[in-house]
């Protein structure tokens, strides 16, 4: 019965096409939303063993763009990442947030883009929802993917681009 | 709410929503008479733009390769019968065999194999049943702040014995039978191990603690306090340093007193503390999950007063993680990467991509060895700042989840995997 069940790699070359058409815009939406490389590496790479799972299961998404964003947003929200070892750390004794030292300032100047630095300074769900929609992505849609009502999603959208209009507005993220 | 915010509201409600014919003639009439509000209404389109432009990034192409072989082996693998399961193995076993010294390094190395492969050269010497950590996929002991359970080990290699941490103490193996010598009950979670001043000394993460061992009759003699979550250490310049996570301290210990000496305050949470002649180098981060950033600190251990500082250039997304000194270089993990920095410089020199999950390093045979939580194990030639050689050796199929430590002494790799409750050694060339 299982061997009913068993992929091909026909059914893995489907995702990945779906991989080549859509990793540049997942990628750099996970990278923009993270802040780092490696913990997109590790959404992306869960995304799309999902998708391979779906496949698998016959549930492969008519939509497959809206879908692994979907799923990607989920990861993101729900702090996935295959842990390192600070991060294990964090799980187990429950770091909190330093406060930023005089160091750390200096380290910042070091960043070019004002608004990609605009935007790293809101928090994790403005990003998210700032990124979706400049992927095209419909309210609707955006407020599916973060798992909130409509209502709550035009609140999100409308207080981050406020707050990214005045962070790129002060002198001290433009430099 | 004013007819301004009210506008602006509006407007950036129009970009995602459909707007009512209410709510259109609203902000109609509102932009159509007020300037600013036109202007912000720009501005918010504009950034809509902006945005655009820096989201597209390409994925690495080891990505696709892992994606491509995870598919297979997870995706696909996962409810095959198990002569296909087998079949697979043999079959990426072969491949490996055939590309092993030509391509791994190339292709990012990144498939996965659960068997024992190390290229010609090295062997498996033995494998130690060392006591688990803990059950496969159960809480360690100890306190738990946080809640989490996920495992943090240590090996050392040091007065002529290897030193792997368990989940309560510490447990000694003699080289030259590979059998357990002694166990040493020390408290909750005890996490890395280093030697000095003729004594082992263990951080005792869940008690707060640095313990103190005579290896001569393997006997605790001082359990030091040093505040809350110690975790890496190492003896330099007469003392012990240790990393004190979540107090942002590096203390060190005066091993004549068995006291804590001196405490520099750090910017940054530290992980992991190494030394070389003239200096403490310390891995540390800040913030948490995804927006987590770290740097490698440096520390003057003559003038601890004048606290720590960011070496340029060691800045990175991202927590920190393990790091090891080889005389003139130090070499410490960011994720996905392995920074080498000239000591003598003190700049970043060489990035290296290693295997995502790599938790574990140590230097030894004239290479750094690498250590991933699926069981990857790769030996960098420091001359070429490149994987030299990949090997994979059993890990338990959780053991993703997990750290992974190593260290090198008596002509061998000693690995030690938190929940595979053994300790493996891969002799070298």
């Amino acid at each position: 019965m299982e061997l009913e069940l068993v992929g091909t790699r026909t059914d893995l070359s489907e995702v990945l096409e779906a991989y080549d058409a859509n990793q540049r815009d997942l990628f750099g939406f996970v990278v923009a939303t993270t802040k780092s490389h490696a913990a997109a590496e590790d959404v992306v790479q869960e995304t799309f063993l999902r998708l391979t799972r779906e496949h698998r299961r016959g549930r492969y998404p008519e939509n497959v763009r809206p879908w692994l964003f979907h799923v990607a947003a989920n990861l993101v929200r729900s702090g996935f990442r295959q842990q390192s070892v600070a991060e294990r750390f964090r799980g187990r004794f429950g770091f909190e947030e330093a406060v930023e030292g005089p160091e750390w300032g200096a380290l910042r100047g070091e960043e070019r883009d004002r608004v990609r630095l605009a935007l790293r300074t809101l928090p994790a769900d403005a990003r998210a929802a700032l990124m979706l929609s400049a992927e095209g992505f419909s309210g609707d849609e955006i407020a599916r993917m973060l798992g909130r009502s409509e209502g709550s999603t035009r609140t999100l959208l409308w207080r981050s681009r406020t707050a990214l209009r005045s962070t790129l507005a002060d002198e001290r993220v433009v430099r | 709410m004013n007819a301004h915010d009210r506008a602006a509201q509006l407007a950036s409600f129009a970009i995602d929503f459909p707007l009512s014919a209410g709510e259109r003639l609203e902000l109609d009439r509102h932009l159509g008479s007020c300037t600013a509000c036109r202007a912000l209404d720009a501005g918010f389109r504009s950034d809509v733009a902006s945005l655009r432009a820096i989201a597209g990034r390409a994925a690495p192409a080891h990505l696709r390769v892992a994606i491509a072989d995870r598919g297979m082996s997870d995706g696909f693998g996962r409810s095959w019968a198990p002569v296909l399961q087998l079949a697979w193995t043999i079959l990426v076993v072969g491949l490996l065999v055939a590309a092993l010294g030509v391509s791994l390094a190339l292709v990012g190395g990144r498939l996965s194999r659960p068997n024992n492969v190390l290229p010609a050269g090295l062997r498996l010497g033995a494998t130690i049943v060392a006591g688990a950590g803990v059950t496969p996929g159960a809480q360690p002991p100890g306190p738990h702040p946080g809640g989490g359970g996920q495992g943090i080990t240590g090996a050392a290699f040091g007065e002529g014995s290897v030193w792997v941490t368990s989940a309560t103490g510490v447990i000694r193996i003699d080289p030259s039978t590979n059998a357990i010598i002694a166990t040493v009950d020390l408290g909750p979670h005890p996490t890395r191990i280093a030697f000095g001043a003729g004594a082992v000394w263990v951080t005792i993460t869940g008690g707060g603690q640095v313990a103190r061992i005579d290896p001569g009759s393997n006997v605790v003699t001082a359990r030091i306090p040093v505040g809350t979550q110690p975790v890496g250490i190492t003896f330099a310049e007469g003392s012990a340093w240790v990393a004190v996570r979540q107090d942002q301290q590096l203390v060190r210990i005066d091993p004549a007193t068995n006291r804590v000496s001196a405490t520099v305050a750090l910017a940054l949470a530290p992980l992991n503390v190494e030394a070389t002649p003239g200096v403490i180098w310390v891995t540390s981060d800040r913030g948490s999950g995804f927006s987590a950033e770290s740097a490698l600190l440096r520390i003057d251990p003559s003038h601890p007063e004048n606290g720590a500082t960011i070496v340029p250039g060691s800045s990175s997304a991202g927590p920190s993680g393990e790091l090891v000194a080889d005389g003139d270089s130090v070499w410490f993990l960011v994720p996905s990467n392995l920074n080498r920095l000239d000591v003598a410089t003190n700049r970043v020199t060489a990035r290296i991509a290693v295997h995502n999950g790599t938790s574990g390093l140590a230097a030894g045979g004239g290479s750094i060895w690498a250590f991933s939580s699926q069981g990857f194990v790769e030996r960098i030639d420091p001359t070429t700042n490149a994987v030299a050689d990949e090997m994979t050796i059993a890990l338990p199929q959780d053991g993703a989840a997990w750290e992974v430590s190593g260290a090198y002494g008596a002509g061998a790799v000693w690995v030690r995997s938190y929940d595979a409750g053994s300790v493996i050694r891969i002799d070298g060339p």
